[in-house]
């Protein structure tokens, strides 16, 4: 701004033609590489950049044609547009067009800054040694670079995209995977709309959802925190050995454990098996592990404890063994009995310390693809026309619209608001937290 | 009066670690089961996946033999190679970018 104001003619002109005023002010090369920039900029531009943007408007509107060839005798099909590529390129030129604004703004600077030092008579950097101020005292941005550069490629380009499909009506249904529109806020009010099957099913899967993170994460930690006290009291023998008993689970890889269980819970899979042999059930019963929706909800808890206690267990015992004897002691001689040295010492000292364990697990928990998904696949679908079985979480349920579907629109606003819920949540409990509003981390 | 409440203080104690180490060791071995079912399968010498008995009627190394030579259905030499390639790539450029930032 104040390059704009004070600058003289030649940093005022360079707001047009940009470099000018490195180029006057003896930074010849740094002049010639800024405007070869904006040259290159308009050049795009005029070439594609500028169809890409009005595309971007209406999203294309020529659709596939089927031609009767008579000298082949064969239908040939034409190019149509292809919103897809029109959404993204028009992102992209967005974000281009940014870029360029930060160079721009980039320019003003240097050139207001080349004026000020020619004119108080002091040294202006050649390029050579602008060049050489990147290896010293300009390291940070020489190596900045292409972390961020990847971050804008690989990151935030996706992520715009995705969000833009949100208010699209890209999908298969009406045939609109070649060609779709804008369709503003539709698909958030179909989600919302608790009676058609689309918003119905969402109410329940985000119902499981948090009803599956809930039990999830409290069977865990409760479980794991009653193993971690017991193990660690003082009159238990071998704690080396029951430790490497629970923590062996963790050694297999998630997901291999996860298939085995599955396998094993299968109607004629281990378990029934070792029931049948032991004479439990009858010979040609088995429990409905996956196809009973109640069974299958408490199953996926289950096995959810079996997988998540082990790390659970190591997390706690450190905190365990982080709380000071002396506070132990001290409740011995006063005369506290075991749950009250429980309620009154360990308890509080082990929320203070994990409540931000504790929400980075929830969210993990609302989030969790891997166990739902290679474990129950969300079956049993006891409602053929909804699109979600009864254990599928919303990212299971996601995967599925996106993927088997391909309801693409719907998906992103699916993790759109997931996210929010997810931010809010977590924001909330996090500021409300003890330890935080003590003014620690 | 002292000794027998000393005495009953420690059967307490007593029965407490007795019902601690129980729990404990049937929770392990819930926990150990289906490793141990998976290592035991993989040396299981009859075919298919489902069979109607828990464990395995005979044993056999030729699961572990197959796997590394037998590359017409799952060519696992390759795919472990692949693994390994792509470990150590995914290494160098993280360390990289991870130094670059800090």
């Amino acid at each position: 701004m104040n390059a704009i104001r004070k600058g003289g003619i030649e940093t005022k002109l360079s707001m047009i033609l940009m470099g000018f005023g490195n180029f006057v002010h003896k930074q010849k090369i740094k002049g010639l590489l800024y405007l070869a920039v904006e040259a290159a900029y308009i050049v795009f531009m005029l070439v594609n950049g500028i169809g890409f943007l009005r595309m971007l408007g209406f999203l294309g509107s020529v659709p596939q044609k089927e031609v009767w060839d008579e000298a082949n005798q064969v239908y040939v099909y034409t190019q149509g547009d292809q919103s897809v590529l029109i959404l993204l390129y028009g992102v992209a030129t967005l974000l281009v067009t940014l870029l360029m604004v930060w160079i721009w703004r980039g320019t003003l600077k240097s050139a207001y800054k080349a004026e000020c030092l020619d004119k108080g008579g002091y040294h202006v950097n050649s390029f050579a040694e602008d060049m050489k101020s990147l290896l010293h005292e300009n390291l940070y941005r020489l190596l900045m670079t292409p972390p961020m550069i990847s971050i804008l490629i690989f990151t935030i380009l996706p992520l715009i995209f995705m969000i833009c499909m949100a208010f699209t009506n890209y999908s298969r249904i009406d045939n609109h995977l070649m060609l779709f529109d804008w369709v503003g806020l539709e698909n958030f009010k179909a989600l919302f709309d608790a009676d058609s099957i689309l918003g119905s099913t969402f109410w329940s899967v985000l119902g499981w959802t948090l009803v599956w993170a809930f039990f999830a994460t409290f069977s865990n930690y409760i479980f794991g925190m009653i193993l971690a006290l017991m193990i660690n009291r003082r009159d238990t023998r071998a704690k080396g050995f029951w430790r490497f008993c629970f923590v062996l689970s963790c050694a297999v890889p998630m997901f291999v454990s996860l298939l085995i269980m599955r396998t094993m819970l299968q109607p004629n899979g281990a378990v029934n098996v070792l029931l049948r042999n032991l004479g439990w059930i009858g010979a040609d019963a088995s429990l409905p592990f996956f196809t009973d929706p109640t069974w299958a909800r408490v199953t996926v808890i289950v096995i959810n404890i079996w997988v998540g206690v082990p790390y659970t267990l190591l997390q706690l015992t450190g905190v365990l063994q982080n709380i000071p004897a002396e506070l132990y002691e001290a409740a011995k001689v006063d005369g506290a009995n075991a749950v009250q040295v429980f309620f009154k010492i360990t308890l509080p000292y082990m929320l203070y310390v994990t409540t931000p364990y504790l929400i980075v697990t929830f969210t993990g928990n609302v989030n969790n693809f891997n166990i739902i998904y290679l474990l129950s696949g969300g079956d049993p679908v006891t409602d053929l026309a909804s699109t979600a079985g009864k254990t599928d979480l919303l990212v299971t349920w996601l995967y599925k619209l996106t993927i088997d579907k391909q309801y693409y629109n719907i998906g992103a606003v699916i993790g759109i608001l997931t996210f929010v819920i997810l931010a809010i949540g977590a924001l909330l409990t996090y500021r409300n937290r003890k330890s935080y509003k003590e003014g620690g981390i | 009066m002292a000794a027998p409440k000393i005495q009953s203080a420690r059967r307490k104690r007593l029965i407490n670690n007795t019902i601690v180490h129980v729990i404990l060791a049937v929770l392990a071995v819930i926990w150990v089961f289906p490793i141990v079912w998976v290592i035991l399968t993989s040396f299981r010498g009859e075919k298919g996946s489902y069979v109607s008995t828990f464990l395995p009627q005979t044993y056999t190394l030729d699961n572990y033999v197959k796997l590394f030579t037998d590359t017409s259905i799952l060519n696992f030499p390759k795919m472990f190679v692949n693994t390994l390639i792509i470990a150590v790539f995914s290494c160098l450029i993280a360390t990289f970018y991870t130094l670059a930032v800090s």
